[in-house]
């Protein structure tokens, strides 16, 4: 079933729209989530209470891209436990070293708290990306949204895994400088 | 700032940025030459690595994996319209068809390679019986703009690592995609380990597409996600034997298979830091694959699945419902297995109807979708596929006009036709529906739907707007999101 045949049953408050999205999308849900979750079972939640989030959004929203609209609450969701988890110092879980990699760039960045607009920094990170090379800035998006390993992100672009952390490295860099510039380092 | 909450900043990139990293060598054209120019000789290049490919393979060595970005069977170049249907059936309790128009772009799926031995899945070592000759899709694919096709083949469970109820020596159906067997003859293999998801019980029904007919198995069918990606491992001599992944329609995924292999062997197996997803190397046997596969069953924290079976349903009505959808005593009923309940959905002539019967297998409660056919609604239905097949033939010769919107230069993407059945007041009604999808530029699509309502009875064909029919038959397969026609801007990179 295509993409708007789902949200049409979505609209419609039909139960087969939790099917068919779970048919369609379950397997590319599980993964984004198992990228951050190490425990299937934990993965495997995370993509069931997706399917309920989405339930509950549509209507009134109407997705344009339905599988990112699913990775985005399948990755929130994982994130949301990853964070519950390390607090109870749990530990262990997939995404640790990305986050770690990320701190480079955020440990300077003041929080909330600190007048710090998220959509600002959003819109101000979504700028640079659109300035760095395609394909530099899809391996920063395949570590850092998808949580993809650096093997597997080299597997895909048939590179060498040393020549993705340099790249990410470079583009980590790149983004402090232009966020620096910009002025929301502190 | 911590890294966490940075991440979930990074949620709110551009749809244009994460389409674009899911898919890594396809890239939407842009503007300026300079693009278009190094689009052409990104192709060149492809064009070169395929036929050094073609050479390498030639030559005798392993094959290199050839990365397009998308998946061996769904790289066609894309086509605005293609009509591909065959004459309806008689009326009856026959499956008939439907059309699949058009194609949309595909992304791949950003799924690392691996074996899946969780206990959600099925995994078993099995022997290889015999492959089925012809086509097969699944009845509720009609929908899609292009239906997955399988070929079927049956194999036998020598070993069970994951799955109660699966017996040694059972027999089963695997359905693979069809385009993994263009260049295979699975018959070469000694063994096979094999992660799997069970999709039917015996008496599942698939559509046969070779024999445009209905066609249901006496044993249980399963299938995978995608087993390209290392989900079906060949073994040959009791040794992991590489070559299956190295036939030319498994490069999907062998492109990242081997770049495991080329880097790990016995030695990071059995002494390193097990960083990799495979659950094979290089020349291992059997036995240290089985080994891999239990260390992992026995990592995970679920509970085993179970076989699904018609004869685990108990209670006088659920038996009585069973006997009901049983397959072509009482027509074609398509099964769906959801948890602890088996759902049927009625098909009449290969197009779908609102009849739904769902039993639970714990509980034997039935449940009724409220709407029933009847041998006497058969005498009085419109013959959707043959409307849908000869609408297809007509636009094969002239594109439809949308109704809602001015074409004018925009450009057809998309043209989908597909029918369906509804009973309401003892009225049977076939509809049929026409989807177009345009586009302006790369920025802007256009959606655009039309209606045709058939009653047999009456002998009348009526055009009808979205609105109309949904006041006369409610919601179902009706896209109800959004104004017909109007533009829809699309995140551009």
């Amino acid at each position: 079933m295509d993409d708007n045949g789902i949200v049409e049953l979505f609209f419609a408050r039909s139960e087969r729209a939790v099917e068919a999205t779970a048919e369609k999308y379950g397997a590319y849900c599980l993964a984004v989530a198992e990228n951050i979750l190490p425990v299937r079972e934990d993965a495997e939640e995370c993509v069931n209470d997706t399917w309920l989030r989405a339930w509950d959004s549509i209507p009134p929203a109407r997705p344009e891209r339905l599988k990112l609209f699913l990775a985005r609450i399948t990755r929130n969701l994982a994130l949301d436990r990853y964070r519950r988890e390390t607090c109870e110092k749990r530990g262990g879980q997939r995404c640790g070293p990305a986050l770690d990699e990320l701190g480079e760039i955020c440990a300077d960045i003041g929080g909330v708290d600190d007048g710090i607009a998220v959509r600002e920094l959003s819109d101000a990170v979504n700028a640079y990306l659109h300035t760095v090379p395609t394909r530099e800035r899809s391996i920063f998006i395949r570590r850092y949204f998808y949580f993809n390993t650096t093997a597997n992100i080299a597997a895909s672009f048939c590179m060498k895994e040393g020549t993705v952390n340099r790249s990410l490295s470079r583009t980590r860099a790149k983004l402090r400088d232009h966020l620096k510039k910009k002025g929301f380092l502190t | 700032m911590k890294s966490v909450d940075f991440a979930f900043m990074l949620g709110e990139l551009d749809d244009g940025l994460l389409l674009e990293a899911e898919s890594p060598s396809v890239s939407r054209p842009k503007y300026g030459a300079r693009l278009r120019l190094a689009a052409a000789a990104a192709c060149l290049c492809l064009i070169i690595a395929a036929v050094a490919a073609a050479l390498i393979g030639r030559a005798g060595d392993a094959p290199e994996p050839v990365i397009t970005g998308e998946e061996p069977g769904r790289t066609e170049p894309y086509e605005p319209i293609r009509l591909g249907l065959s004459a309806g059936s008689p009326l009856g309790f026959v499956v008939g068809t439907s059309a699949e128009i058009g194609a949309s772009g595909v992304q791949a799926d950003p799924r690392q390679f691996d074996f899946n031995a969780y206990k959600s899945n099925f995994v078993v070592k099995a022997t290889f019986v015999e492959a089925l000759p012809d086509t097969y899709c699944r009845f509720n694919s009609s929908m899609q703009h292009v239906p997955q096709e399988y070929r079927l083949i049956k194999l036998r469970a020598e070993e069970v690592f994951s799955g109660k109820g699966m017996e040694k020596a059972q027999e089963f159906y695997f359905m693979m995609p069809k385009h993994l067997l263009k260049d295979v003859d699975l018959s070469q293999y000694d063994s096979f380990f094999i992660s799997m998801l069970q999709c039917g019980t015996e008496g599942y029904v698939l559509r046969n597409v070779t024999k445009n007919a209905a066609e249901s198995f006496p044993a249980p069918v399963f299938d995978g996600y995608r087993p390209e990606l290392g989900d079906f491992i060949a073994f040959t001599g009791g040794v992991f034997d590489e070559g299956l992944w190295q036939h030319k329609s498994w490069l999907y995924g062998y492109q990242f298979a081997k770049s495991h292999l080329d880097e790990i062997d016995e030695n990071l197996h059995n002494g390193g830091e097990w960083i990799n997803p495979l659950v094979v190397y290089r020349g291992c046997t059997e036995d240290y694959t089985r080994g891999r596969i239990m260390d992992r069953l026995g990592e995970w924290r679920g509970d085993e699945v179970s076989l699904a079976a018609k004869s685990q349903i108990k209670g006088e009505e659920a038996r009585a419902a069973l006997e009901y959808v049983k397959p072509f005593e009482n027509g074609v009923f398509v099964q769906i297995l959801s948890g602890d309940r088996q759902i049927y959905c009625r098909y009449i002539n290969g197009c779908e109807t609102e009849e739904e019967i769902a039993i639970n297998v714990v509980t034997g409660e039935v449940t009724r979708s409220g709407v029933t056919y009847t041998e006497d609604d058969m005498s009085r239905m419109e013959d959707i596929p043959a409307r849908v097949s000869a609408l297809c033939k007509k636009y094969e010769s002239t594109p439809p006009s949308p109704p809602n919107m001015d074409p004018d230069g925009k450009k057809l993407v998309c043209l989908a036709v597909f029918g369906w059945y509804a009973k309401k007041d003892d009225t049977v009604y076939g509809v049929v529906k026409t989807i177009f999808r345009y586009t302006a530029g790369y920025e802007l699509e256009y959606y655009d739907e039309a209606y045709t309502l058939y009653d047999a009875a009456s002998a009348t064909r009526t055009e009808l707007s979205r609105d109309a029919l949904i006041a006369l038959l409610g919601e179902r397969n009706v896209y109800i999101g959004g104004e017909l026609g109007a533009g829809v801007e699309v995140p551009v990179c």
